[in-house]
């Protein structure tokens, strides 16, 4: 191998590093100091009846951060103009009361939810049970407010019951009702994490410089192992590999008149086609459907199309593999080159229908390459995987054609993740598709950085899957030219 | 001398499953019935020679003697079962022409993914581009699509791909016999220009005369077996008379 070229690689490599790291950094912003959250409410099914002056409703309610700064209620006013002040207080275990807020009934929106920052924030400790309680004055029988209540939970167009236990119920002057109160707490929690940020990137750094350190030894030694294949790859056949993904390209597009075009209008026909079979579904539950149906669209396709591609990729050369020596992994990697740049195509669309529905651009669009980087070594892994069973075993391209219908329905392409049943939602997460999928979504649509978590779960969920497909097409990569 | 092609004791054993077994439900069936047996096939049994700089070794044998399978270990398509083959320098395998050729591409396309798959650096093939297409005669047809091409043409321009590079080894099976007469005789001239600079050439013939033109060394191969390494003269006779 080329040392002077490859040293020039790995320089290339780690200023890309940092250069990403900075990104997500800037790009990310407070979402890494300090998250906001809100605790859920269940779907509002009637109003507790009028809060007269006298009358004490309680409703216990769990901390959702340390501090604690705005409460949401939902009120009714029987839709008249109601009198009269509303008190809210939330107490400790103990009865003390930690923060106090009056609001004006008249203030109160009818039937929505009406935010009540308190004046001075408090400071309690996240999970902790409080009481909240409602009191009024000034407010007469005719013409006080109501609070509305709920015990459903929304999954997609249903409405489910929610068993509630006893201590979570409201109470109306100490007497059980039959849910819970419709409010909200919001708070900020600090991120611990944040503060470690540039010690955990510095950490993975060093990690990845002792790892080339012995891998260029070993290199220095005539060893074989992924560095030397990366800096091959780079320094002597990027040639060959441009040559093979123009070729895809070529011999994909050489007899259709509009050519390269299919590459953006393939999304858009796709995206026009379900936006109209779809949008009366659950156009209401999803704000911005058109961007977040192209959105789930490309990136899906280029997950599909990259993947199946790569799985022929050895059956496919053949011919060529029994005949010339060259490093068997250079055949997937063209093959997924050449769905990237399709990928980069069709991404061409869907910022246009971004523009075009004028979703704000922010600078958490930069995190997209992160997010990509990730979903490349994922498909990587998952092309290596597959072409190395296709084979030993055909059978694996028709095994596939139905998994991967499965996993586009498991995939929240086309349809909200509200529909999914609660009980399911920890598995249905586990897929490395959604999380990479939903980090799109939440940069291009919300233009915002996803939480941390995010960021582990694709980074960690892309690494073992390339790790394991890189393990796999290796360990056989010298059997295949016998069942070719 | 240097030593160019170190074959040490090679051996290379196929599988053959009784039934060529390509899916998961017949290989489960098999493992379960306890049928799956294979017949060991040894296409190579513990050969090894030695290549020196600048010497060109014909293989001689029958057909399924295993000449194509030791060439396919040296060029490192195939790994050998037992034993090593190292090579030291760039090899340029011509096992069978135009292998990397996409017919949908025009032939000036072609000439590039083509050298690209030979391992022709970007600004060589620029520089050689006019050489191959006026050594292949193709003229006014290379830009059209391949598919149009006859077949002669096709070997043509394969044969001038491959030999514009000036390789330290050249592994040769059976490409000689490409084209009509006069061109067979333009890519003999090419060969044994090849030759006559330095590189080093293993080379497949059924062509005895051809073997004794060309070739200082040979190797016989029988069933697997390397009957003999030695003079080319010798081998010859020894082979003609079994």
């Amino acid at each position: 191998m080329d040392f002077k070229k490859s040293k020039k690689l790995l320089a290339i490599l780690a200023a890309s590093y940092w250069a990403l790291v900075l990104i997500i950094d800037l790009a990310a912003g407070s979402r890494f100091h300090f998250t906001s959250v809100t605790t859920d409410a269940l779907s509002a099914s009637g109003t507790i009846g009028e809060l007269t002056e006298g009358v004490t409703v309680t409703q216990t309610i769990e901390a959702p951060a340390e501090q604690i700064t705005q409460i949401e209620v939902l009120a009714s006013t029987y839709g008249r103009s109601a009198s009269g002040t509303l008190h809210i207080a939330l107490l400790d275990e103990a009865g003390e009361i930690l923060a106090q807020q009056d609001a004006d009934a008249a203030a109160l929106e009818d039937g929505r939810y009406t935010t009540i920052p308190f004046q001075t924030p408090f400071y309690t400790e996240p999970g902790k049970r409080l009481t909240l309680q409602l009191t009024t004055t000034g407010s007469e029988q005719g013409g006080s407010i109501s609070v509305y209540y709920g015990n459903t939970v929304t999954a997609g167009r249903f409405d489910v019951v929610k068993n509630i236990a006893e201590e979570d119920q409201y109470k109306v002057d100490g007497v059980s009702g039959q849910g819970m109160l419709c409010v909200k707490l919001s708070g900020i929690r600090a991120l611990t994490f944040y503060r470690d940020y540039w010690l955990i990137v510095a950490g993975v750094f060093a990690v990845i410089v002792l790892l080339c350190k012995r891998w260029w030894k070993q290199a220095k030694m005539g060893r074989n192992n992924p560095l030397v294949s990366v800096c091959i790859l780079q320094t002597r056949y990027s040639f060959l590999l441009r040559q093979l993904v123009s070729r895809d390209f070529k011999t994909k597009y050489k007899r259709s008149v509009l050519g390269m075009a299919w590459s953006f209008l393939n999304p858009l026909l796709t995206m026009s086609v379900q936006y109209i079979v779809f949008s009366t579904l659950f156009k209401s539950d999803i704000p911005n459907y058109p961007v977040y149906l192209l959105s789930g669209i490309v990136f899906f396709n280029f997950f599909n199309e990259a993947v199946g591609m790569c799985m022929t990729s050895i059956t496919g050369n053949a011919s060529l593999i029994k005949k010339v020596y060259m490093p068997k992994y250079i055949y997937p990697v063209s093959r997924i080159l050449s769905s990237l740049v399709n990928f980069g195509l069709a991404l061409i669309p869907l910022f246009l229908v971004t523009l075009i529905t004028g979703t704000r651009i922010t600078p958490a669009l930069l995190l997209l390459v992160f997010d990509i980087l990730c979903l490349l070594g994922f498909v990587m892994g998952m092309g290596l995987l597959l072409t190395t069973a296709m084979t030993f075993f055909q059978d694996t391209q028709f095994l596939w054609g139905v998994i991967s219908m499965m996993w586009m329905y498991l995939t929240p392409v086309f349809y909200p993740e509200s529909i999914i049943p609660a009980k399911f939602l920890t598995l249905y997460h586990m897929n490395p598709m959604y999380q990479y999928i939903t980090f799109a979504r939440i940069c291009i649509i919300d233009g915002v950085s996803p939480e941390p978590m995010a960021y582990l779960w694709c980074i960690v969920s892309s690494l073992v899957v390339l790790a394991l497909g890189i393990v796999t097409f290796k360990r056989n990569q010298d059997k295949f030219v016998l069942y070719l | 001398m240097e030593t160019m092609i170190e074959v040490r004791d090679v051996s290379m054993h196929f599988r053959m499953a009784n039934d060529r077994i390509s899916s998961i439900k017949e290989y489960a069936i098999a493992r379960l019935r306890g049928k799956l047996k294979y017949n060991e096939f040894e296409a190579l049994k513990h050969v090894s020679f030695d290549v020196k700089r600048g010497e060109v070794v014909g293989l001689i044998g029958h057909n399924g003697a295993g000449k194509s399978t030791l060439l396919k270990v040296i060029s490192g398509i195939l790994k050998p079962t037992e034993g090593s083959a190292v090579v030291h320098g760039n090899v340029a395998p011509m096992l069978e022409l135009g292998s990397g050729f996409d017919m949908d591409m025009t032939g000036r396309e072609n000439i590039f993914l083509n050298g690209a798959i030979l391992g022709y650096p970007e600004a060589f093939l620029s520089s050689k581009y006019d050489e191959i297409v006026a050594f292949s005669e193709i003229g006014q047809f290379i830009d059209m699509p391949l598919r149009n091409y006859s077949s002669g043409m096709v070997a043509r321009l394969a044969f001038s791909i491959a030999t514009v590079v000036v390789p330290e080894i050249l592994i040769v099976d059976e490409v000689l016999s490409v084209g009509d007469a006069a061109f067979q005789e333009k890519s003999l001239a090419r060969m044994m220009e090849l030759m006559g600079g330095g590189t080093t050439v293993l080379f497949v013939s059924h062509n005895l005369e051809q073997i004794r033109e060309m070739c200082g060394k040979a190797v016989w191969l029988e069933h697997g077996q390397m009957m003999m390494f030695g003079e080319a003269q010798t081998v010859c006779d020894a082979y003609k008379n079994s």
